[in-house]
């Protein structure tokens, strides 16, 4: 079979907007650290600068925290060690600013008066929660890409299997045609008389597949007259009458089930199962539905016959059928092939309320 | 004489700190205090006021010689002053009295005036209940000549100094003249004073904040 099965990619995009987080985080520190340091009273040119100083003091731990010690450490869940790294970063440059900040900015501004500020203690406990907070956000902003991230892998992975699913459909198409030409074939070289309605028939096959197996659900009805209508096609070609016995137990007909499961397994027993010529074997079909479970169970004579169009392609529709159910009905389906020297029998079964 | 009394009060109000920066906290921290027995003694203005500089420690001692009368509180206030000195200063009409308390700003010399007494009897009760005893600052040069420079720091100086966005000071506007009283701590005062010191802009001092004190023994 065509492998169908698309690698899902798992590297995951980088949403990630470092300049937006940055802006909004040091935006932010300013106006809260200028409303600290002008005392709630209208910023002067002073204050403008020591704010400006003292977030330039705050952003070398802070970014040596952002882009070292969190990817190097805490992703790496070394969390113990992340915990040392962080508080020495603090206590390291809490230190050197309480120290350093305020003779280096007289030393820069010679005739500003940098007073009533921070004292040295202040100082410490700015940073502890500047940091602490800024850590906090950053991981909160992870947590927002990677959910973010989280999502889209998620719809694209929904999408790669919808792009899969169509795929087997439209493998399923061709397939069936392939093999209604074929009987229109030998019915024409035949000349037959019921070939212009055979075409009639093939004809209401033809639109339930084109376009009623694109609906998401059909119902028992709908895939009944399906079947029916494809039963009374193939008897055009095949030669014996009572090719196939339909029992149906069907407890409510607007039951929906998935398209296009049913049609292949019936396909796949003419094309194995009738011998025009030998066999007695009728198809048995037993569709049965009662509250939310559905049951298929189709079988056939086991006849390894010249119906075998072309042996590479034989158990295409099978296999289609699989990897549909696998897709549509995951853990809410049994699929089973016995097959016997006699006897090809496939039973689906259906729950419905797992699906 | 009340009218007299008043008006000597008004004169030493305008003289002492109509220009100067007056604080509520003091301007020295209790490591920076610093003693120099070179300022004791008797000094006069060119306007024949006398300056008096005593140490309080000897004052305190002499008062107190029996010491069986003392208090714990007065203990407490002995040991909070006893660096200070105690300045009398007398015009020839009136008096008042001064706690100066010399500290260190690195290496120059300044003493924290706060009025310890003054003659009150011409004051209105109610007046006297709304007035603060605050600090100020004066930076003090010893002169070859004997003679004793204190310069005040300046409310003009200062203000100029906040109209130009350059300080950040606690610090209040009160009354109606709006009078400029600095709020910091002693600690943020002192930091001031140091970088006070350091700056280098023009017109720091004001001269009429500047006071020359000559020896009283002195010869012409």
């Amino acid at each position: 079979m065509q492998n169908l099965n698309f690698i899902i990619s798992e590297k995951r995009p980088n949403y990630h907007r470092p300049l937006v987080f940055n802006g909004v985080l040091w935006s932010l520190a300013f106006a809260i650290l200028l409303f600290v340091f002008s005392k709630g009273n209208t910023p002067i040119a002073i204050d403008y600068i020591y704010t400006i100083s003292f977030i330039i003091a705050l952003a070398i731990p802070a970014s040596l925290n952002f882009y070292v010690l969190m990817p190097m450490l805490l992703k790496k869940e070394r969390y113990i060690i992340y915990g040392l790294a962080f508080i020495l970063n603090l206590v390291l440059f809490a230190y050197l600013s309480s120290w350093f900040l305020e003779p280096i900015l007289d030393l820069l501004f010679t005739s500003f008066f940098f007073i009533s500020y921070l004292t040295k203690e202040n100082i410490f406990l700015v940073f502890v929660i500047f940091l602490v907070v800024s850590t906090l956000l950053k991981l909160a902003e992870d947590w927002f890409y990677f959910n973010k991230s989280e999502n889209k892998s998620l719809r694209l992975k929904s999408q790669q299997y919808e792009t899969q699913l169509l795929a087997l459909r439209a493998q399923i198409n061709p397939h069936f045609l392939f093999n209604s030409l074929n009987v229109i074939y030998a019915l024409a070289l035949e000349k037959k008389k019921g070939i212009t309605d055979a075409i009639v028939q093939l004809s209401d096959i033809l639109r339930y597949v084109i376009y009623d197996s694109d609906t998401e659900k059909v119902t028992l009805k709908e895939e009944i007259k399906l079947l029916k209508n494809y039963i009374a096609f193939q008897n055009h070609r095949v030669k014996t009458t009572n090719t196939t016995d339909l029992n149906l137990h069907i407890e409510d007909d607007d039951f929906k089930i998935y398209p296009m499961l049913l049609l292949p397994l019936l396909e796949n027993s003419y094309k194995h199962g009738i011998d025009t010529n030998k066999s007695k074997q009728p198809i048995r079909i037993t569709m049965s539905q009662e509250g939310t479970q559905f049951s298929f169970e189709i079988s056939n004579a086991n006849i390894d016959t010249s119906n075998k169009l072309d042996d590479k392609h034989s158990g295409v529709g099978l296999e289609n059928i699989k990897n549909n159910l696998n897709l549509v009905y995951p853990n809410a389906h049994q699929f089973e092939v016995i097959e016997t020297k006699n006897q090809f029998k496939v039973r689906l079964t259906i729950q419905h309320d797992r699906a | 004489m009340k009218f007299k009394t008043s008006f000597i009060l008004v004169a030493l109000a305008i003289l002492l700190s109509s220009c100067i920066v007056k604080s509520i906290q003091p301007f020295y921290t209790a490591e920076t205090q610093f003693y120099d027995a070179r300022l004791e003694g008797e000094y006069t203005t060119k306007s024949n006021k006398t300056w008096k500089f005593v140490s309080f420690k000897t004052e305190w001692e002499k008062e107190n010689q029996d010491q069986t009368k003392l208090m714990k509180e007065d203990y407490e206030a002995y040991e909070r002053y006893k660096n200070t000195y105690v300045v009398e200063y007398v015009t020839k009409d009136d008096d008042a009295v001064f706690l100066a308390m010399p500290f260190k700003v690195d290496d120059h010399l300044f003493l924290d005036f706060t009025p310890f007494y003054y003659e009150d009897d011409g004051l209105n009760s109610m007046v006297a209940q709304h007035l603060l005893k605050t600090h100020s600052a004066a930076k003090v040069d010893f002169n070859e000549d004997g003679s004793v420079k204190l310069s005040w720091i300046s409310e003009s100086v200062i203000k100029r100094l906040f109209n130009e966005q350059k300080v950040r000071l606690k610090h209040e506007k009160v009354g109606i003249d709006e009078d400029l009283v600095l709020t910091s701590t002693s600690e943020e005062l002192h930091s001031f004073l140091r970088k006070f010191m350091k700056s280098d802009f023009e017109n720091k001092w004001d001269k009429d904040d500047i006071l020359n004190l000559n020896p009283a023994d002195a010869k012409p």
